[in-house]
């Protein structure tokens, strides 16, 4: 399972208020279920365009799944790793063939090294006219 | 536990997803700039596949209470568009090893499903208390 990155994101409570909001949801407590995806932003954009060479115009989210172990806090510093579980060619519905990647994100609280989640995430691009 | 009812979300607005866009970093110009969307293809800007997921883990705190997933899961099938109200219902119910299992459908005004779900609730904590 290849390594794409690791890195360190802060938790901060504005951020969580914002995400929040962004979501209509009421903010003032742990962050949101899917909160994470703040955290891995930059970092999984760097990959699309960078080493996986992906065009955004032809890419799209498949698929996202989470695995809670322990709350996400504001204050948290989160150790984020990405790494490529897998990449595979699939006819899409419309007939054109897709590169599917599939990519694992395993976050950690640093302080502690308690793990967090885990996550999945299924990118589809289509292929070029 | 019984079924939720089923519940309208939205309308989505243009200006949801560039909030959405600056909360979650995700600035994918399909997003929020209609002529890149428009030149990669598309009719216009669509949803982020995500804030779409997200307003669906909203509901299922509403419903069950904060922090009692112990997994969410999402395939997302169709874009959603500025100005779809979703309807999001929740089709099943059944027992888990780490819980209690949902399978969720958000469908667009047409009926055309947007993305199917799966959540995992862990028991609420009178139940798991020894």
């Amino acid at each position: 399972m290849t390594e794409l990155a690791r890195w360190r994101y802060r938790v901060e409570a504005g951020r969580i208020a914002d995400f929040a909001r962004a979501l209509g949801a009421e903010p003032g407590g742990a962050a949101p279920p899917t909160f994470t995806m703040a955290a891995s932003a930059e970092v999984v954009e760097r990959l699309v365009t960078g080493v996986l060479g992906l065009d955004r115009a032809r890419t799209v989210h498949g698929e996202q799944a989470f695995e809670y172990h322990a709350p996400v806090r504001a204050g948290m510093e989160l150790e984020g790793v990405v790494r490529l579980l897998g990449e595979a060619r699939r006819t899409g519905r419309r007939g054109g063939e897709m590169r599917v990647l599939t990519l694992g994100i395993d976050y950690r609280d640093a302080a502690t090294g308690a793990p967090l989640l885990a996550e999945t995430m299924v990118i589809l691009e289509r292929e070029a006219p | 536990m019984r079924l939720p009812e089923p519940v309208r979300l939205g309308p989505v607005t243009r200006t949801d997803l560039v909030r959405y866009a600056g909360a979650s970093g995700d600035f994918n110009p399909l997003h929020h700039d209609p002529d890149f969307a428009r030149a990669a293809g598309l009719p216009d800007v669509m949803a982020h596949g995500m804030y779409a997921a997200g307003l669906v883990a909203r509901e299922l705190e509403r419903w069950f209470g904060p922090g009692r997933l112990a997994r969410y899961g999402v395939r997302f099938r169709a874009p959603v568009w500025p100005g779809d109200v979703l309807l999001l219902s929740c089709d099943g119910i059944r027992p888990a090893p780490d819980g209690t299992e949902l399978t969720l459908t958000l469908a667009r005004p047409d009926g055309e499903v947007a993305l199917t779900g799966r959540a995992t609730l862990r028991p609420s904590a009178p139940e798991a208390a020894p």
